[in-house]
């Protein structure tokens, strides 16, 4: 895996205040990269510092090899980007607005920018002013303009602001299918967890401009990590159930609340006592794995930061 | 750059701004092609412009013996010197014949400060409508650098311009020549350095547009510049085009008081050379005039780039 973006040790202080502080990350080709935080975290000023809009105090950024403050020319050929909201040239059409960031990385390719137009289903709206899109299609048309010089790497902030669900799951698709089937670097920024979740392969939580962890979604569980179950059974069999778990492996606390079983046992060890419970003629109606969700997670990491402050 | 040029004509190109302005310069056109037509009286000739010639210089010599003042002094010289060249060459003053083309031309000259006006007005949202908008963001996150991204959109303000003048100038060409025909009879006269020139009329016409557009072309420098500093298209606009309207006359009447004032931008508009009156301070020339004016606007010019080189990219 190639890294396509590197942070190293990015700070960034205005009149004394530190807005971002060492910051060190990378993003590498073919993820969809997270970059969580709460409001005034810092996202929007790492961010504007990747796109050479926001002087970086300290530190460097590094984008397919090149510095952003010594080499821009060439860092910047290698990125797309909407930062903040997707504004776009209102009094001209789709294609117009196209062509004109085309203009600005060189020739226009009138073939990529219907390729563009089709990827982001805009097709049939290409010459209408951008006047009177939608909030969804003037983030669709966002993403194709940043797409249009085949960058490698995509950095959207707040891409799924403002937009209706199925206007997200769009967008989220895009970016999904953008990363494994053209290899590009995508990170995104939000304080949405649950979109991220959906969203993302890894990601970075930052708070008051300090990164605090790093996740990676796709870890695979091992087989003996502690997984958390739910269980529901028959009212009256709660207590008998409970014990039987108990005595089944050593150490196991089993909680009950609300007719809902819930205790953390190795996955190997599920189907055994499955067995085990159905032949002392428990009534099992459902087992369910409990996931520790990333707004868990990010709350319990954030909150715990600041009960240390 | 050529393609941020045409990115930049584009944008202004397609707003509706930009042609109500052309159509206001029409409109303007007409008005005074209405007047123009109405107090056209024909042939004047009168044989005897000889002796009223004769007669004004006498009176006008005779003033000149009991002025003291050095700028009455001069347009009196002035007169005297060209109406004796036409006493001597045969050649009837503008008054013989009626209107041409060329006086048209001339008349409409007072539209340039109409297209002055606007193409501040445009010089001062080129920049700060990207802002307005936010599309600075995704202007400045591509390869082009930040100072030939604004010398694009500053080249495009003097194409627009450009553009203004010479609708200006063949549109009222074309008019003038179908309603008022030509004149080949008339001779322009120039005073300059105690001499008298002949002229052409198109050279003469040229040469005068091109004094009265000078002005602006420095304003409008002055308004971009504004713009790109404070971000504000009311702010640059209002003090712009207040200069463009009263700075002149500000101007005159420091000069009557101060000698430095020949240094001040409005004290060097160009267009007074081409003037039936001299200038108001002595020893000033076109050559220095020219001067001044391109230091002012270098002046104005690199401020821009240099603030918007600078500048941390926020909007709203």
């Amino acid at each position: 895996m190639t890294n396509v973006l590197e942070l190293h040790n990015v700070s960034r202080h205005i009149r004394g205040k530190k807005i971002v502080q060492d910051l060190s990350f990378s993003v590498q080709a073919g993820e969809v990269f997270g970059f969580l935080g709460p409001n005034g975290a810092g996202k929007t000023t790492t961010i504007r510092m990747m796109g050479g809009l926001s002087p970086i105090t300290s530190g460097d950024i590094r984008i397919n090899g090149h510095s952003i403050q010594t080499s821009y020319q060439h860092a910047i050929q290698d990125v797309g980007a909407i930062i903040e909201n997707p504004e776009m040239y209102n009094h001209l059409t789709a294609r117009q607005n196209l062509v004109h960031f085309a203009r600005m990385n060189g020739k226009v390719d009138e073939a990529r920018i219907d390729e563009l137009l089709e990827l982001v289903s805009l097709q049939h709206v290409k010459h209408k002013r951008v006047r009177t899109f939608s909030l969804g299609m003037k983030q669709r048309l966002g993403i194709a303009q940043a797409l249009i010089h085949r960058p490698k790497l995509l950095i959207l902030d707040e891409p799924t602001n403002g937009l209706d669900p199925e206007g997200i799951r769009m967008i989220r698709d895009y970016l999904r299918r953008l990363a494994k089937e053209e290899g590009l670097a995508v990170i995104v920024s939000s304080h949405l967890m649950s979109e991220m979740e959906l969203m993302c392969d890894r990601f970075a939580i930052i708070q008051t401009g300090k990164l605090i962890a790093i996740e990676d979604q796709r870890a695979e569980t091992k087989q003996d990590d502690l997984v958390n179950y739910r269980m529901k059974v028959a009212a009256g069999e709660l207590e008998e159930a409970q014990k039987l778990i108990g005595a089944f492996e050593e150490g196991v606390t089993v909680r009950e609340e609300e007719r809902y079983l819930f205790f953390s046992m190795p996955e190997q060890k599920m189907p055994e006592l499955i067995r085990h419970l159905s032949s002392a003629s428990i009534h099992l109606y459902e087992i369910k794995i409990e996931k520790q969700t990333l707004e868990d997670k990010f709350l319990s990491l954030t909150g715990k930061k600041e009960a240390d402050v | 750059m050529i393609r941020l040029i045409q990115n930049e004509w584009m944008k202004i190109s397609y707003r509706v701004g930009t042609w109500i302005m052309v159509g206001l310069l029409v409109l303007g056109m007409v008005a005074t092609l209405i007047f123009a037509v109405k107090t056209n009286d024909g042939d004047q000739a009168s044989g005897d412009w000889k002796t009223q010639l004769e007669m004004m210089n006498t009176e006008n010599k005779k003033e000149l013996k009991e002025t003291e003042n050095g700028f009455f002094k001069r347009s009196l010289e002035k007169e005297i010197a060209i109406n004796d060249y036409r006493i001597n060459h045969n050649l009837p003053p503008e008054d013989q014949f009626g209107k041409n083309a060329w006086t048209y031309v001339k008349i409409n000259a007072d539209l340039l400060q109409l297209v002055g006006v606007f193409v501040i007005i445009i010089a001062a949202t080129i920049v700060s409508a990207e802002y307005k908008h936010g599309t600075i963001k995704l202007l400045l996150i591509r390869p082009p650098s930040r100072m030939k991204i604004l010398l694009s959109k500053y080249f495009t303000v003097q194409l627009y311009s450009l553009f203004l003048i010479a609708v200006l100038f063949i549109l009222s060409f074309i008019l003038g020549a179908i309603f008022f025909g030509f004149n080949h009879d008339y001779v322009y006269l120039s005073y300059q350095n105690g001499e008298v020139i002949e002229q052409s009329q198109i050279a003469n016409m040229v040469s005068y547009y091109l004094a009265h557009c000078a002005m602006f072309v420095v304003l409008g420098t002055l308004s971009f510049a504004i713009s790109t500093v404070f971000r504000s298209e009311a702010l640059s606009i209002a003090i712009s085009v207040l200069a463009y309207i009263v700075g002149a006359s500000i101007t005159s009447i420091l000069m009557f008081f101060f000698d430095w004032a020949k240094y001040l931008l409005f004290a060097n508009d160009p267009a007074q050379y081409f003037a039936d009156t001299p200038t108001f301070i002595e020893g000033m020339s076109l050559g220095f005039s020219l001067i001044v004016l391109v230091i002012y606007w270098a002046i104005f010019l690199a401020i821009a780039l240099i603030v918007f080189q600078k500048r941390e990219v926020k909007t709203g």
